[in-house]
């Protein structure tokens, strides 16, 4: 029940948290600070969050409700987030465990290649991806991403979100695993003569998982910041795009509660797994 | 910091940001922050060849933009804005956490365990889209009237200052765990018990701790304002101020007050498709400070692990090293009364 407890807390002050965020746009009046302006922003923005069916927003001339309009935006946002996270898991976990297994010279070059591309900023892959798009259209007439479609599209924005938190997952895995391959128990489960692959599986893999959840937090404020630049440059229609394009703060703070909710739960349920492995871990 | 120069990543790193740094710098007081244009090429008959922009090959080494003006003399002219801006915001980032974090994580730790919380609802926002929700009223030249709001010296500050506050909560969060973490630690409980008060084990002890680790964060934050300046740049919000040209014809036209690199990016980036070069090139060199400031903070970090690590677990057992020595070469002294006090002082 103490966990349940520290959630809800957790839960309560990130949502009071993200609330006042938003109105921080009605700080500035102008350049000066405009304490008072903030509060009344603050205020009207709760106003309206409490008949929340009410919103509106404005397209072109016409004014439209927003409520449930926005929901297909957060649902594209967040399975595109969430999948891109998912496979960047996975595919990191596969390459750590082809690094483990191969000789030392290749996990030199396999460190080599990821520590370069952590320096790669999302900006210079969507360039990367934009400039390949157009060459193999110029070669093969073949569109892989049609970039000026209106309707959702989901599989190469999957695949380019999914790039860069690979590349930083894998660093931090490979970091996990030359700790862990120092210790003790590794050396003792491979004098009792256990396959390296299933001590790589059972007993890394755990310990994998507690520790990326340290860093989860980051992880996913960084995906999410570079899903909002894909989004704008690709012209994606995900609510990122849509609150840079409806620049009000009611617009603003709802929408930045709409993401926060999933994303919290998201990375709840993946402490609590983590908690949960790690403990038996601790058991065995 | 001798060892550092011999670290090879550190000092790659450092070559290239202080070789960026001194040729814009150079450049600006030689040339006057003068960019060459060539917005035609003539063949030697003096026919027209072919009109801006040029690709790297017409005019090397990275060719022109849509009017002519060179790119490469963009780039540099511009390094010392972008570089300088990063550096700026970084260091009063964690010079103003590092205070604030000091002090909390000392004295304050209850009250700001409390605060974490609303301190995490900023992992749920995109940091660069509240940057732009901010700035944009300020930075953006009004279309209709042609003017600023303000002039370029306060749109500067202002955006300084905003960029600094973003970052500071959680920042300032960190600092605090780790001061907090150094507190925890057995030696300073040695250092209390031998009656050091809060001040003296913070000064001596505390503070030479977490002097590695504030070069780290600085690092880190310094790679952080540069993605922070490309995605406002590529947002169309340039630093120092965004000339707003609408133009329903040709496109919107957006032009960069000062040449700043993101704002080379921003208003060059739907060029992408078919003048590939005109913001690749300064991507690319985005790409590479970053890729120099990542070498600097690898380069640390390794330095420090030398430092904390035992050299090395091996011991080298061989005779080779072993000096022979000729004992006909000593000759021993009678021991003196000098020698004996001596002794006893060291003792």
């Amino acid at each position: 029940m103490g966990n349940m407890g520290r959630i809800g807390f957790q839960f309560i002050a990130a949502f009071l948290g993200v609330l006042l965020l938003g109105s921080t746009p009605g700080l500035f009046n102008g350049m000066k600070l405009d304490l008072g302006g903030y509060m009344k922003r603050l205020q009207r923005t709760i106003d309206e969050l409490i008949y929340f069916q009410q919103l509106t927003f404005r397209s072109g001339n016409e004014s439209y409700q927003l409520f449930p309009l926005i929901y297909e935006y957060l649902f594209y946002s967040i399975i595109i987030l969430f999948s891109a996270l998912i496979l960047a898991f996975i595919v990191a976990f596969l390459f750590t465990y082809v690094t483990y297994i191969s000789p030392s010279f290749i996990q030199k070059w396999f460190k080599r290649v990821a520590f370069l591309t952590e320096s790669f900023p999302d900006v210079f892959i969507l360039a990367i991806v934009q400039i390949g798009v157009i060459w193999v259209y110029k070669k093969t007439e073949v569109l892989l991403m049609d970039v000026a479609a209106y309707e959702r599209i989901y599989t190469m924005p999957i695949l380019i979100l999914s790039i860069l938190p690979t590349f930083l997952l894998y660093r931090i895995m490979i970091h996990v695993l030359d700790e862990e391959i120092e210790k003790p128990y590794v050396e003792l489960a491979r004098t009792k003569g256990l396959e390296p692959t299933k001590i790589f599986l059972v007993h890394i893999f755990r310990n994998t998982l507690l520790s990326t959840y340290f860093h989860s937090k980051s992880i996913v404020w960084f995906t999410l910041s570079n899903l909002f630049i894909m989004e704008y440059v690709f012209n994606l229609n995900g609510l990122i795009r849509f609150m840079y394009e409806h620049p009000t703060p009611e617009i603003f703070t709802v929408s930045a509660l709409l993401l926060f909710i999933p994303i919290f739960l998201f990375l709840t349920v993946y402490q609590l797994v983590a908690e949960r492995t790690a403990q038996e871990e601790a058991l065995m | 910091m001798k060892y550092a120069l011999k670290n090879p990543m550190f000092v790659t790193g450092m070559i290239i940001i202080v070789l960026l740094l001194g040729s814009s710098i150079t450049y600006s007081i030689a040339y006057d922050d003068v960019v060459p244009q060539t917005s035609m090429l003539y063949d030697q008959d003096g026919n027209l060849i072919d009109r801006s922009p040029f690709t790297p090959l017409q005019v090397a080494p990275f060719g022109t933009d849509k009017y002519g003006y060179h790119l490469f003399d963009q780039i540099i002219i511009g390094a010392k804005y972008t570089i300088g801006i990063a550096f700026l915001v970084a260091s009063m980032r964690i010079a103003l956490s590092f205070v604030a974090g000091v002090v909390g994580g000392t004295y304050f730790r209850r009250t700001l365990r409390s605060t974490s919380g609303f301190v995490d609802a900023m992992q749920y926002i995109p940091i660069s889209l509240l940057c732009y929700f901010i700035l944009s009223g300020v930075l953006m030249e009004n279309g209709m009237e042609g003017t600023f709001q303000f002039s370029f010296l306060e749109r500067m500050v202002f955006e300084i200052v905003v960029l600094t506050a973003v970052a500071i909560p959680t920042t300032t969060t960190l600092i605090s765990n780790e001061t907090h973490a150094i507190w925890g630690k057995g030696f300073i409980e040695g250092a209390k018990t031998l009656g050091g008060s809060r001040v003296h084990i913070l000064i001596k002890h505390i503070l030479p701790h977490l002097g590695p680790r504030m070069v780290i964060i600085f690092l880190q934050q310094l790679i952080n304002v540069l993605i922070l300046l490309l995605h406002l740049g590529l947002l169309k919000l340039f630093f120092g101020g965004t000339f707003f040209n609408p133009d329903p014809i040709l496109g919107d036209e957006y032009r960069s007050v000062s040449s700043e690199w993101s704002g080379l990016i921003g208003s060059t980036f739907r060029f992408l498709p078919y003048d590939t070069w005109i913001p690749l090139v300064p991507i690319l060199f985005f790409v590479l400070v970053i890729f120099s400031v990542n070498l600097l903070l690898e380069g640390f970090k390794q330095l420090i692990e030398k430092q904390t690590m035992p050299r090395s677990r091996k011991v080298i057992r061989s005779d080779s090293n072993k000096k022979s020595y000729d004992p006909n070469a000593f000759y021993f002294l009678e021991r003196t009364d000098r020698g004996e006090e001596r002794k006893t002082a060291s003792r």
